[in-house]
């Protein structure tokens, strides 16, 4: 009897453990951990045709790349992984036959850099379980590239570290080859032939019209006609005949609708014989390429090889060349032809869209919301590295425009993380939950330096050509203290100096700062004419007043200004808010302060005027001051110089990086270059290769250079600031570079799930303390 | 009274097509060039604009636009506002409802409020009902709405707890969840308007009581209730159904700032952002949909002031001449 009892005495105590252990198991797997956070509105999360942040991070819940880089263990640098691949990509270069090398461009000695091949994973599959093989890469590329779709992205396959071979001529295939006239070619040599003009070799001739043209400073008369200029009742009727490659055709109507206003005293009364440098003839159709000529070669379902136009190294490999795929019987299906185009609204719905990333979307409303699950078939979770992470059972991003609305959500416990805005940063700055992410953006102060531009502005005892003088520009630069513009106009950020900032690496491997190397610290200190970096204020009032009366004198001296005109500096932004009034006052006050004393004293005044396209007006001259910035691809500091040494990209007016040239000192040899073919030189040219100190050596001064045309004067660089919830524990508690930032989502933990954190904001009585 | 609504019909149908020409032609006559870009896009939007029949004259294109409005009742599909590509009325469909919603809710209080409280104010006049009306309506008519839409959320959704701060997502529209998260919204839609028909209401009314013919209805016999409602109110009605009418039409055309504060996924926001942004197509249509809404309105309201001043003959050959 005691044996039976005992017996059923352990019996019940195992039932008793394993109903416990089942209960516990069970409340395991119901337990969620939603991320709930805030997003703008995605229009389409389209691989194709996404355009902005928001849709690419859709697109990155829901989907794999063929590489990620997430956090390392010691939380203090990154890992490469392959997710989509099975294994690193390989350099095949070597193995190229010279038939391939003919093919696919590439140099006949080159050895490395230009052929990868990458094999797939064959357990990462779609979230419906289809498999995702090289077919699906090659279908997904040839809708990137397809010539009828003109897909956003496709440029990121014909330009840029990821250009593939022939995949540009295979995109433009059939398309006119536009050229322009040689230089000089007398407008007497065109002929007319049915009332249009043709080439002496007989071919159709051209008006740019929404084209850019060199002679035009890179600008296009679409630009002009926007800008405001004067020719819009002739605009209208050459507009109509505008293609879509932006061009018209030349004919005899044309040329006296825009001869009369290129001949007017309005326009500079331009002869028959400049009119050629507007025109471009048609030299024929681009022959272009067929899909078996693009350097992506099949070498198996699971494995592929992919030659490039320019030479990278494993690492931009993993970076920078990505296939998102695309599956095809959704694309396939909201596929739309209209005229000689084809659209698909592939991924608009959440019904139109297929997932291949850890999340999937369950529903979409516009306006609204997105919410997202686990994608019960992505391959990571049953991977042994991504097996422990991903906490994240779901995802919920709410459309929310207006900031004091998200903020309260977030004090109720209702949002996982609040972008802090200057408003609430004095609030939240000491707080326990605050994390700073530094950006890539740099902002500065861009100015017109143009005479011709400026004068045009004058008159009325009101003067702008002041603003033309290098002393002037330059006084401004040292009259703003950065480190009150940023406490006063950008809480968050930090004081910056140098076009580039504190993100940029330009070293991969060992995660070296640009900022930091040798070159551009002596850069910097030699611009602002102190011993070490440290000691970089930029900010010396008694310097810029100085300056300001040698300014105002040279003025006086050479006619730009009479002693009773008042200076007046348009100071362009895109809306009359509270940030752009704080900016146009700090402006004034700097200068104010800086001028008391001088022939400026009380004359200098600042005028915001809204304009929407302050960009446009900034690149044209006709705008004296804006706020603006550039910044990205911050793993390569090099190709940033592209916004400041291409007349398309800058936002200053005056000096033309096309025509104006640099003489730098590089490894002790002086050289003489256009700002652009500098830029060619490092990022496309001799220097692209060259060993990191040399590209360093070179980019410094470069940016020494710009910054001594005193056209910008550089304000600070952007920081995120974002409170999490106090149940949120992010991967690393300090920012560790741009490419897994504090950890990402994968290794985002929780101390509370779902249901814990809604009974604690309940006791808290939903009005949480950060 | 048929020939009558059938000529208005008519000249309904006129103003509408004059109104929709006109818009057509308004929003083409935007600046709308295409930015450079890198990677080229500019020059696939240019084609894309091309091969949409956007860079055709302004009179082709308006041709196109109604043979395809006419005979297929296709308005054209979203480009730079909402999903690209999608149908623009599936679109803009899918944007009504709770614009719809959270407006009806909020005129189905506000006009019998502003009724019932203008009539008390006029009513008791100069007394302190009165007065407690008269401050109401100063307040709210001087305030603009986001200003109390803010208060409401601050203090009565954040504070108090009472009501959640944003409207509920999905479409479940008569659940209790949903009617409770629009609550704020509704109130601050309301305010304004309960105010604005409170004043109306009390000066029309006013006026009314003070008349000859209502000093003759009470000495008839009515009490002051049956003389108020069955002879001033309906007297006052006239001029009130005008500012009704407006109530009515402002249903549908939302508010851009209350429904971005309580993130209500309404058309307001919709309809700035596609002229901002150039979407021809969502202009159009959400325009004419307000057009046709503010026509229709306008011809019942026209039809019943025959219904409550029989005085007034409709389509009548004749003056009425008293």
């Amino acid at each position: 009897m005691n044996t039976s009892k005992k017996i059923l005495a352990v019996v019940l105590a195992v039932m008793l453990i394993m109903s416990c252990a089942v209960v516990g198991s069970a409340e395991e797997a119901e337990a969620t951990y939603t991320y709930r956070t805030t997003l703008t509105d995605p229009m389409t999360w389209s691989p194709t045709d996404w355009q902005n942040s928001s849709e690419s991070t859709v697109i990155g819940y829901t989907s794999s790349t063929f590489y990620s880089f997430e956090m390392n263990e010691d939380a203090d640098g990154y890992d490469i992984i392959p997710t989509a691949a099975s294994a690193m990509p390989v350099d095949v270069t070597a193995e190229l036959t010279d038939e391939q090398r003919e093919m696919y461009d590439v140099p006949a000695d080159a050895t490395e850099g230009y052929a990868w091949t990458i094999e797939l994973n064959d357990k990462h599959c779609w979230a419906n379980g289809d498999p995702i093989n090289v077919d699906t890469y090659i279908y997904s590329l040839q809708q990137y590239l397809n010539p009828e779709m003109k897909n956003y992205r496709a440029s990121s396959y014909y330009t840029g570290n990821s250009a593939i071979a022939n995949a540009k001529d295979y995109y433009t295939a059939g398309g006119i080859d536009y050229q322009a006239f040689e230089e000089g070619t007398p407008f007497a040599d065109l002929k007319v032939e049915d009332g249009k003009y043709v080439s002496a070799d007989g071919e159709e001739i051209y008006l740019a019209w929404s084209q850019p043209v060199e002679w035009m400073g890179g600008s296009s008369w679409a630009d002009y006609i926007d800008l405001g200029y004067g020719i819009d009742e002739v605009a209208e009727q050459i507009a109509e005949g505008e293609n879509a490659d932006g061009y018209v055709l030349f004919t005899e109507e044309v040329k006296d609708l825009l001869f009369g206003y290129t001949s007017s005293d309005e326009w500079g009364n331009e002869t028959e014989d400049d009119l050629v440098n507007y025109l471009v003839k048609n030299a024929g159709t681009v022959e272009g390429k067929t899909w078996d000529e693009v350097g992506f070669i099949k070498n198996d379902d699971y494995s592929f090889t992919v030659v490039l136009d320019n030479p990278t190294t494993e690492f931009y490999v993993c970076y920078s060349f990505a296939i998102t795929p695309v599956y095809e019987p959704l694309y396939e299906a909201n596929k739309v032809t209209t005229g000689n185009i084809t659209k698909s609204s592939y991924g608009t719905t959440a019904d139109s869209y297929m997932s291949c990333g850890p999340y999937k979307i369950d529903t979409y409303q516009p306006d609204k919301q997105m919410t997202l699950s686990k994608n019960e078939n992505w391959y990571g979770y049953t991977d042994e590295y991504y097996g422990d992470k991903y906490q994240t059972t779901n995802i919920e991003l709410n459309f929310i425009s207006e900031n004091s609305t998200a903020l309260s959500l977030f004090l109720q416990g209702n949002l996982d993380d609040y972008t802090v805005d200057t408003e609430h940063m004095e609030a939240y700055a000491t707080s326990d939950y605050i994390y700073f992410m530094p950006q890539s953006y740099t902002f500065v102060f861009n100015f017109n330096s143009d005479l011709e531009a400026l004068k045009k502005e004058d008159g009325d005892g009101i003067n702008h050509s002041i603003l033309s003088l290098d002393d002037f520009r330059h006084a401004i630069s040292l009259s703003l203290d950065r480190q009150a513009f940023v406490a006063q106009c950008l809480a968050g950020a930090d004081a910056g100096y140098g076009l580039i900032n504190y993100v940029y690496v330009c070293d991969p491997d060992t995660g070296e700062l640009y900022r930091d190397s040798e070159f551009a610290q002596q850069a910097l200190c030699e611009f602002y004419g102190v011993e070490s970096e440290d000691e970089i204020t930029g900010y010396d009032k008694e310097a810029a007043t100085e300056l300001f009366e040698a300014a105002y004198q040279q003025a006086l001296e050479q006619g730009l200004m009479t002693e009773t005109d008042k200076v007046q500096l348009d100071f362009h932004v895109y809306a009359d808010t509270t940030n752009y009034q704080n900016r146009a006052n700090f402006l004034q006050s700097s200068i104010e302060a800086a001028t008391v004393g001088t022939g400026l004293e009380g004359k200098v005044s600042v005028n915001m005027m809204v304009d929407e396209d302050y960009y446009g007006s900034a690149e044209n001259g006709l705008a004296d001051v804006i706020f603006g910035a550039w910044g990205g691809a911050d793993m390569d500091p090099y190709s940033i110089m592209e916004c400041y040494c291409t007349s398309d990209l800058k936002l200053t007016y005056g000096f033309n990086p096309e025509v104006e040239t640099f003489t730098l000192t590089i490894g002790g040899e002086e050289k003489t270059m256009t700002a652009y073919e500098w830029y060619v030189a490092l990022c496309e040219g001799e220097y692209a290769t060259a060993d990191l100190d040399v590209r360093n050596e070179v980019l410094a001064k470069m940016e020494k250079a710009i910054l001594e045309q005193y056209e910008l004067a550089v304000l600070c660089y952007d920081n995120e600031a974002v409170l999490y919830s106090q149940r949120i524990v992010l991967g690393s508690d300090y920012y560790i570079n741009s490419l897994v930032g504090f950890g990402g989502i994968s290794r985002m933990t929780y101390t509370m799930n779902d249901a814990e954190w809604a009974d604690y904001c309940a006791q808290q009585n939903n009005q949480l303390t950060y | 009274m048929g020939k009558y609504v059938l000529k208005r019909l008519l000249l309904m149908l006129v103003s509408g097509f004059v109104i929709m020409t006109m818009l057509f032609v308004l929003i083409r006559l935007l600046p709308n060039q295409i930015q450079a870009v890198q990677g080229g896009f500019d020059e696939a939007v240019r084609e894309m604009r091309e091969a949409w029949g956007y860079n055709k004259p302004i009179l082709v294109q308006y041709g196109i636009f109604l043979k395809n409005v006419f005979t297929k009742w296709d308005w054209g599909f979203c480009t730079t506002v909402g999903s690209f590509l999608q149908d623009v009325t599936a679109y803009i469909g899918s944007k009504l409802p709770p614009t719809i919603y959270i407006n009806v809710v909020s005129v189905l209080i506000s006009i019998p409020l502003g009724l019932i409280f203008g009539i008390i104010a006029a009513i008791f006049k100069n007394k302190w009902q009165d007065q407690v009306i008269n401050v109401f309506i100063m307040f709210f008519i001087s305030v603009p709405a986001f200003v109390y839409a803010f208060l409401l959320q601050y203090y009565v959704g954040f504070k108090l707890g009472w009501f959640p701060l944003v409207m509920e997502s999905g479409t479940d529209y008569f659940s209790w969840k949903m009617f409770r998260s629009a609550i704020m919204p509704i109130l601050a839609m309301s305010f304004g308007v309960i105010a604005g028909d409170m004043r109306l209401v009390r000066a029309e009314l006013t006026e009314t009581l003070t008349s000859d013919y209502m000093l003759l209805a009470r000495t008839k016999g009515l009490s002051n209730r049956q003389a108020t409602v069955r002879h001033a109110l309906r007297n006052s009605m006239v001029p009130l159904l005008p500012s009704f009418m407006s109530d009515v039409i402002g249903i549908l055309s939302g508010s851009m700032i209350i429904e971005q504060i309580f993130s209500v996924p309404g058309i307001g926001k919709t309809y700035l952002m596609s002229i901002n942004l150039k979407d021809y197509s969502v202009f159009m249509c959400i325009s004419m949909f307000y057009v046709a809404i503010g026509l229709v309105a306008e011809l019942l309201f026209d039809l019943s002031y025959g219904l409550i001043d029989p005085r007034i003959r409709m389509g009548g050959g004749k003056t009425n001449e008293l």
